[in-house]
């Protein structure tokens, strides 16, 4: 069974605590399969939610208080026939604990910091103390998903020829084990012969990693959990480009592929040659930060109306249905744009904003935008009344923006002209700066709330999807005020208060007023959110869900041939 | 034809300009080189002001027309643009970069190699290892690094690969003025006391004539294939302007959909234009130099 | 004629050099650096100050070029970090896959190029040098990306003859079991190559039958046949030598596209990918092999022509040049 890895996604890592530069969600998704994380979620169901037969525990048990979490272990091997116990766990948090810097998952104040102490109480429970109470549906879904068990009686050395221990039950002994750990992760050509990552508990065990990235997994017998595989080899394949993933798929040399959008026209075809066809929806949201922190523009950026008028200028549902073939779907707010109605608020679904130039050019006008002679507008009334530009806004000051927008895409750069071509229809000038991915997200991250560089002005860095949720689309890292992924640097009292009550309240209301603001608010350019990928599923392949968490279970994957 | 011969080496001079004329129309193949790219050219600069199509604004609701449907004699592309209007303009900038990178590489190289050949010595050595380390650094390499720091436009590009091509024109140069300098009568002019730099550029460069309008021709295609490349990988002049080999590069993703619009026309364009180019280069060569 | 190739050789080390630092250079003014590359787009500001302490990066340039000299010259070329192993193991997987696919192909090319050229050459003006020479101009403007796509619908979709892609894995050995793999790859390569070669093989047979000695050999009544194969070739054959040297980067770009389309994880995609990345390591560590490569393509061109033309002989010094 042959699976393809997205567009130039090569598996780079192994161990389940990934250092930071090796946090791929393919990487992620593969170890998942040899390394039972304590709390898998999965939303193939239609909704995001715990998948008990892929978690190493029993659902927890919050204290009255919301201060202490009780877990049970189910009854899962490694396969050096050990148990997998209370210890192991503790491991994985020993290790994380005493060298936070080393995780790439980090965020200062989550975890592990929010968890005070860890307390075994018999091999198979243990519980952990909270440093407040939290969200328990959230701290279960975003932080104890993050902890994966690691085999404690096969890994807890300081040397390859130190003998094991309990060296991590002190923090420098911890360093010591987790920087041993790590070198020798840091050499993918020995991944296929080094015994540490022979010792498993998951569903299937390590076969080859190939230095190009080329995974084989296969059937782990000595596997003791409910969710066993059915197939005896997966192989995961990476390629360079989309175009020769479907010159392959094309001749049938991949079972489990997909299909780049130019080629959706062949849907039939493929159908004929025994494929079944199906998008995999993405748990996320695609979108353009303003850079509010800009000299030129930020103050322009600031007014509400300035990016009421740009939102109406964006004809999402045709950018969809033409440059995205409909398999990217139109996106109006902060949290995934799907059914669920768990966190999307009606504001966000019915889209506040739709395509409307001359709504566009009516908040413009209102706000004494003037054209110019090259039909560009300018601030002809500056000042902060309701009929001026704003304030700060400079008079003359000209609606000429640069996007930086990642390249090597077809689908990003018909995206692009759209956009320029309607914005140049209400008096706004867009250009277009291509750059390779890592280009943009470099520049657009240099902008601090304090300093950096801050000259770009927009970016766009989501021909995959801009960002990824964990299982629940909070926004602690998107849109709080000074957040990591916070790019543009936008800040809005409001929109914190909502973000911290939703990772420390249990209220459902929450969320949805935070669908609410930021769909009314507009931090940034919401556009259509595309796929994970559209598949190409051998028709004869069977038990495929396709998560939008984008974790894989080839575990749950047979053959009716 | 003078002959200064001492041992019976032929010596060429540039030809009167009626005799190269001459021979040019006699010869098929470039007078039919020379007609299509009057044609190609026509067509880029003259068509689009008989022709009239909007090559800036996106229109999606007429996205992937089929040839002959709403008036597109050539259909729409995937955002809708008008495929013919879009070949007259892609054009356009397919050929003003090809030309411009086509001189500065010739016109670069051509001053270069002439000046190592001729002077020697270590200024030869220095100016040919500078040669030598500019070939050895991928021009995909400069070209990715130059499109990183700015962002490319059609002058720019023409600029940047004018820059990197001028290597080879530059060695070729040089091994000219090389077998010229040891000709009689460039020594005798020499002997006589004629400057250096009066030397290459009143004698070695004339004579070498041939060899630079040839070298334009291929440096001409080069640029334009080079482009094609270049946006085949990404890095090309950024969207709505757009050139045959970005055309092509985007039109191949609809291969196996059957829209042969989108890919033989700038397909065969470029084709065209590469050997019109070199017809009227080959023709050029033999008119001028009565070679081959 | 030694001391020649010595200083030949000493100039060619200058060279590397020059083209490391140069490289050194216009990588550092790539905005952003490499960091976030390499750590992601979560990683924090102090993650990215560690980075760039552990690689070195907040060192003046000059400090970071001395350091990677000194490392060089101890075999290390580096840590690719995006792909997790050491820059000399990534080479040394992808580059003798490289090599053997344009070695093979370049070798389809001349073989066929050459008897081409100089048919054509002595059959001038007739019909079949025109087919044949309008033949090779529409290969010669023919994109290889567009000859790749067209080979891979005909000879691996309509006519399921070879695979689409070449053979995966990481060794020549794998490479090599799976001989069908690589014929579209090769065949694709050699295209453009084969017009190219042919061209100049045709013109500079023509320019050597104009010559005064082939001139000479006729008037003594010299069977054509024998002043082609007996005079003219050789002398082609080495200017074609010379050539094939000053072909090495033009080779190596056509690798570039041949790889993406062929899915061949040689050393044109690791380049490619390691730009996009901005994975300096490997950057670096390409760039100084494609260097080496063109270098002593370039010397092994000098000295052919240098047997062509003994004139050339000794080209830094016009006095007492001896034979």
């Amino acid at each position: 069974m042959t699976f393809a890895l997205p567009p130039s996604a090569q598996p780079n890592w192994i161990m389940p605590i990934e250092t930071p530069g090796y946090t791929a969600s393919y990487n992620a998704a593969i170890q998942q399969i040899l390394y039972v994380p304590l709390y898998a979620y999965n939303g193939s169901s239609g909704t995001v939610g715990l998948d008990e037969a892929a978690s190493a525990a029993l659902p927890p048990v919050y204290s009255a208080d919301g201060r202490t979490v009780t877990i049970t272990l189910r009854n899962l091997t490694w396969s050096t026939g050990a148990p997998l116990t209370s210890r192991d766990v503790e491991f994985w948090y020993n290790l994380v604990r005493a060298d936070k810097a080393n995780w790439g998952a980090y965020t200062s104040g989550l975890i592990p910091d929010d968890i005070t102490a860890f307390h075994t109480v018999d091999a198979h429970t243990f519980t952990l103390s909270l440093d407040k109470a939290y969200n328990e549906a959230w701290f279960t879904a975003n932080q104890l998903s993050d902890i994966t068990p690691m085999p404690q009686q096969s890994w807890d050395r300081t040397a390859v020829d130190a003998p094991i221990g309990d060296a991590d039950r002190a923090a420098a002994g911890a360093k010591q084990v987790f920087n041993y750990l790590i070198a020798q992760a840091s050499d993918l050509g020995s991944y296929s012969t080094n015994p540490l990552w022979k010792v498993v508990d998951g569903p299937f065990t390590l076969a080859s990693f190939s230095s190009s990235g080329q995974v084989t997994l296969s059937r782990n017998a000595r596997y003791t959990g409910s969710d066993t595989a059915h197939l005896d080899k997966v192989t995961f394949l990476t390629f360079t480009g989309a175009a020769a993933e479907y010159n392959v798929l094309r001749a049938g040399g991949v079972d489990y592929g997909y299909v780049p959008t130019a080629n959706l026209g062949q849907q039939s075809t493929l159908e004929a040659a025994g494929y079944r066809i199906s998008p995999w929806n993405g748990w996320s949201i695609t979108y353009v930060p303003y850079n509010f922190r800009n000299p030129a523009l930020g103050k322009v950026f600031d007014q509400l109306y300035v990016r009421q008028a740009i939102q109406h200028a964006v004809d999402q549902p045709s950018i969809s249905s033409v440059i995205w073939r409909g398999t990217a779907k139109p996106d109006y707010g902060p949290v995934p744009q799907d059914n669920d109605a768990t966190f999307l608020s009606p504001t966000q679904r019915a889209n506040p904003y739709p395509f409307d130039l001359n709504a566009s050019r009516a908040l413009l006008a209102a706000h004494g935008w003037k054209a110019g002679s090259d039909g560009i507008l300018a601030c002809a009334s500056a000042g902060s009344g309701p009929s001026d530009c704003g304030a700060g806004i400079a008079a003359g000051t000209r609606l000429a923006m640069t996007i930086l927008s990642e390249s090597g895409s077809d689908e990003t750069d018909g995206t692009m002209q759209e956009l320029k071509s309607e914005l140049s229809k209400i008096g706004i000038d867009l250009e277009v700066s291509e750059q390779p991915l890592n280009t943009v997200l470099s520049d657009s991250s240099n902008c601090t709330p304090t300093g950096g560089d801050c000259a770009w002005q927009l970016s766009y860095f989501g021909t995959q999807g801009s960002w990824y949720f964990p299982a629940d689309p909070t926004g602690e890292e998107l849109f709080a005020t000074g957040a990591g992924v916070n790019f543009g640097q936008y800040a809005d009292n409001r929109a914190d208060a909502l973000i911290t009550a939703s990772n420390l309240g249990n209220k459902p209301q929450t969320m949805l007023d935070y669908s609410a603001l930021l769909a009314d608010q507009l931090p940034v350019i919401w556009l259509p959110n595309p796929p994970y990928q559209v598949s190409a599923i051998d028709s004869a392949l069977h038990g495929v869900v396709q998560d939008p968490l984008a974790n894989l279970q080839p575990q749950r994957w047979y053959w009716t041939r | 034809m003078t002959t200064l011969s001492v041992t019976g080496e032929p010596l060429v001079d540039t030809p009167r300009a009626s005799t190269v004329l001459a021979r040019f129309a006699g010869n098929r193949l470039a007078l039919t080189g020379a007609v299509l790219l009057l044609l190609i050219v026509l067509f880029s600069f003259v068509g689009p002001l008989l022709y009239h199509t909007d090559q800036v604004h996106t229109d999606l609701l007429h996205a992937r027309l089929t040839p002959g449907t709403d008036g597109h004699p050539l259909g729409t592309d995937e955002l809708g643009y008008d495929v013919l209007g879009r070949l007259m303009v892609a054009g356009r900038t397919s050929l003003v970069i090809g030309v411009l990178a086509g001189l500065i590489a010739t016109a670069i190289g051509a001053v270069w190699g002439s000046l190592a050949g001729y002077i020697g010595g270590w200024a030869d050595t220095v100016l040919m290892r500078v040669v030598d380390t500019g070939v050895a650094i991928p021009a995909l390499f400069l070209l990715l690094v130059a499109a990183t720091l700015v962002t490319p436009s059609v002058g720019i590009l023409a600029v940047i690969i004018g820059c990197v091509s001028w290597l080879v024109p530059a060695r070729l140069m040089r091994a000219e003025t090389v077998s010229l300098r040891e000709r009689d009568y460039i020594k005798a002019i020499a002997v006589i006391g004629a400057g250096r730099l009066r030397i290459v550029f009143r004698h070695i460069v004339p004579n070498a004539i041939g060899t630079i309008v040839v070298n334009v021709t291929f440096q001409i295609a080069d640029a334009i294939l080079l482009v094609a490349y270049v946006s085949f990988l990404g890095l090309g002049v950024p969207p709505p302007s757009t050139n045959w080999g970005a055309m092509l590069s985007k039109g191949i993703t609809y291969t196996y959909d059957g829209a042969w619009w989108l890919i033989l026309p700038p397909g065969i364009a470029i084709v065209l234009v590469i050997c019109a180019v070199n017809f009227v280069g080959d023709g050029l060569r033999e008119a001028l130099g009565g070679k081959r | 004629m030694t001391r020649y190739i010595i200083r030949r050789l000493v100039l060619a080390i200058v060279v590397v050099l020059l083209v490391t630092v140069v490289t050194f250079i216009l990588l550092h003014l790539l905005p952003g650096g490499p960091a976030r590359g390499a750590l992601g787009v979560k990683a924090t500001a102090q993650q990215i100050a560690d980075f760039n302490r552990k690689e070195g990066f907040d060192q003046s340039l000059p400090v970071q070029y001395w350091d990677y000299l000194v490392r060089l010259v101890h075999g290390d070329l580096g840590t690719s970090y995006s792909m997790n192993a050491t820059v000399s193991t990534l080479l040394g997987q992808r580059l003798p896959r490289t090599l053997l696919l344009s070695a093979t192909s370049t070798l389809l090319a001349i073989v066929v190029a050459l008897p081409l050229g100089v048919w054509q050459a002595v059959r001038r003006g007739r019909p079949v040098d025109r087919i044949s020479t309008g033949l090779s101009f529409v290969f010669y403007a023919t994109p290889v990306f567009f000859l790749s796509l067209l080979l891979i619908i005909v000879f691996a979709q309509a006519l399921p003859w070879f695979p689409a892609q070449a053979a995966q894995g990481d060794t020549l050995g794998e490479l090599l079991s799976q001989p069908a793999s690589l014929v579209l790859p090769v065949v694709a390569g050699a295209g453009g190559v084969i017009a190219a070669f042919s061209r100049y093989m045709r013109s500079s047979t023509l320019d050597n039958l104009a010559e005064d000695y082939v001139r000479t050999a006729r008037a003594k009544g010299t069977p054509e046949r024998t002043i082609v194969w007996r005079h003219v070739w050789p002398n082609s054959l080495t200017s074609i030598i010379a050539l094939f040297g000053y072909y090495v980067p033009t080779i190596f770009a056509g690798a570039l596209v041949i790889e993406t389309m062929f899915n061949f994880p040689g050393i044109g995609l690791l380049f490619w990918t390691a730009a996009l990345n901005a994975d300096f390591p490997v950057l670096l560590g390409v760039v100084l092999v494609i260097a080496i490569a063109t270098v002593v393509g370039s010397l092994v061109a000098d000295l052919a022509q240098l047997l062509i033309d003994p004139r050339v002989r000794v080209p830094a010094r016009r006095s007492g040049a001896t034979a």
